[in-house]
């Protein structure tokens, strides 16, 4: 037995290195293959993190002279900066709205679309929801701001202060108004259901044997039960997809703000830094803030990786 | 067997009105943008949100006229990114899936360590690296090489993973017949590639396309800049100027065009390149 496995293994043994020295002769040329992407990465991905980590430690800004401050701006940015952490109440408001109406919505959709028995028609409005993705990011933004959410100050007439009114309410200033932007901004793109993540969940929902949903439809459970007992646990890898790469992406999201431009009533931590580093030129400071966020999105992806581990052993 | 039937279809009736009430909704912003594409300003005053004749179709020549310069200059980036992602993707895919080398994996553990790092950390100092530093400013390369850059990880770990699930044998005959490494790459290799590097191609061309912040910061010239960059202004100057938006509005139709063609042309490998990586703007 022993003669035998030690045999059939120096078999594997001899194919896999009669493998490796075929590929391998040209083993030279293989650096030759990937230099053109590691050059690109040394000049243009690998220097400015180590940037970020050393001018975090300095007053870089507008001047020639650069000096080392040793933690001055981390202790700075910790006790003397409530925009900072404002900023950081206003993130986590936007990530866990969006997280929670989108991900419903989509949720929502997917069910719906995966329950339509005509095939073509579900085809069809697969298209139509997808459509609203292709409209290039800036613009939609626009459309948002100069057509539906137009303040009621304005000279034309918006789309939601009409609605309002066709209610007997007055019209708000939405993004205009200190008071209305947050909400505004939480309610741009409403009713969060175009784009592509329907497509994942509806893919999911596919992936579902047929005979379980049999199985509970002669049962007896309703649709509520069944999305909620079956659908809704079957499909945890890719909620936990959509919660790992919304939390990520949300935390560094500032188009709205940056497109905005009044986005300093509803400023979030990577707009703080834009500003801060762009507009101010307070470099050094900007890259402080830069490594907190760092730190904190690393944090949260391995609390989110130690906890997915966890769960699947379980 | 007729009430039986009649009994399913009534939910499904329900649902399929549900749907559309929801489609309606989704796809408004759309159908007001085109609505008000076409108005003057005195019908746009008159009947805000329904559709008006006649047309007023001089509103997309006045718009073509203010942004043709900067749909050139997007599509020059644009196609730069691509091309560029393409080859230096395909290039490295093909180095890492193909060839022994010592330190391989580890160089390779180097390129996905990038995808931890976020942006908001890199934005500043490649600023000054790219803008300063390489005197890129009010150069298209100083928008396409970090661009390019940026996308290698993924695009390389995408393509990679193509390769490595291709059969030896294709290139172990060609080998045989006496081909080197870069024939190998032009005529086995990258045909083979094709529906992947299709699918790349096109996120590298909407994400260049849709990108706002980048090109904003290093193009600062106005000959040099982007569409997406240029339109909130324009939609401001036009405001106070005419007191209408209907001419930048019919410049919006105009810049989402493009993404239309691509996705009426090739859905299928848009809903790939959609659903496999983050959409960026």
């Amino acid at each position: 037995m022993r003669k035998d496995i030690a045999e059939t293994s120096g078999k594997v043994f001899a194919i896999k290195t009669k493998k490796k020295k075929q590929l391998g002769f040209r083993s030279a040329e293989g650096y030759l293959w990937i230099l053109p992407a590691c050059v690109m990465l040394l000049l243009f991905s690998y220097i400015p993190p180590i940037y970020a980590i050393i001018y975090s430690f300095t007053d870089w800004g507008i001047f020639e002279e650069v000096s080392f401050i040793g933690f001055e701006n981390y202790v700075t940015l910790f006790t003397n900066d409530s925009a900072f952490w404002s900023s950081f109440g206003n993130v986590a408001l936007f990530t866990i709205s969006g997280l929670l109406l989108g991900n419903i919505a989509a949720i929502g959709l997917s069910e719906m679309l995966y329950n339509m028995k005509n095939e073509k028609l579900a085809a069809f409005f697969r298209y139509a929801f997808m459509l609203i993705s292709i409209v290039p990011g800036v613009v939609s933004i626009l459309v948002w701001e100069k057509i539906i959410f137009l303040p009621a100050s304005s000279s034309l007439q918006g789309v939601a202060n009409a609605i309002l009114e066709l209610f007997g309410l007055k019209g708000l200033e939405w993004y205009a108004s200190t008071d209305t932007i947050k909400l505004s901004i939480i309610l741009t793109g409403f009713p969060f259901m175009g784009g592509t993540s329907f497509l994942i969940y509806l893919a999911g929902l596919q992936g579902i044997n047929v005979s379980v949903v049999e199985a509970s439809r002669l049962d007896g459970l309703s649709s509520f039960k069944r999305i909620i007992y079956i659908d809704l646990p079957l499909m945890k890898g890719q909620i936990k997809y959509f919660l790992l790469t919304g939390v990520i992406g949300g935390l560094q999201n500032y188009n709205m703000q940056l497109i905005l431009q009044n986005g300093n009533a509803a400023s979030v931590p990577g707009y703080y830094i834009y500003k801060m580093g762009i507009e101010y030129s307070e470099m050094g400071y900007a890259c402080a803030m830069g490594m907190v966020m760092f730190i904190v999105i690393l944090a949260l992806t391995l609390v989110n990786n130690f906890l997915l581990k966890n769960k699947e052993d379980a | 067997m007729a009430g039986n039937k009649r009994k399913i279809n009534v939910p499904q009736i329900i649902l399929v009105a549900v749907v559309i009430f929801f489609a309606v909704m989704t796809l408004f912003p759309i159908y007001v943008m085109l609505v008000k594409s076409l108005k003057s300003p005195r019908q746009d005053v008159l009947n805000p949100f329904g559709i008006t004749f006649p047309f007023r179709w001089a509103n997309y020549s006045e718009a073509w006229g203010y942004i043709s310069g900067t749909m050139l200059n997007t599509f020059i980036i644009a196609i730069g990114v691509t091309l560029g992602v393409l080859i230096v993707c395909g290039a490295a895919a093909y180095g890492f899936s193909l060839f022994k080398m010592p330190g391989k994996n580890v160089i390779f553990m180097f390129f996905l360590a990038i995808l931890m790092i976020p942006g908001v950390l890199t934005l500043i100092p490649q600023y000054q690296l790219v803008g300063m530093d390489y005197g890129m400013l009010d150069s298209f390369w100083g928008v396409i090489l970090p661009t390019v850059a940026g996308a290698i990880p993924m695009g390389t770990l995408l393509i990679k993973t193509f390769f490595d699930g291709l059969p030896r044998d294709v290139f172990e005959a060609g080998e045989m017949d006496g081909a080197n490494g870069f024939i190998m790459f032009f005529v086995v290799a990258l045909p083979l590639a094709m529906p992947i590097l299709a699918t790349q191609g096109l996120m590298s061309f909407m994400g260049a396309y849709n990108d706002y912040l980048w090109p904003s910061l290093i193009l600062k010239k106005e000959s040099l800049k982007t569409t997406s960059v240029i339109l909130k202004n324009l939609t401001n100057t036009l405001f106070t100027e005419t007191n209408s938006m209907c001419v930048s509005i019919a410049g919006y139709v105009l810049a989402s065009l493009p993404m239309f063609v691509i996705f009426a042309c090739c859905s299928k490998q848009f809903v790939k390149g959609l659903t496999s990586g983050s959409f960026k703007m």
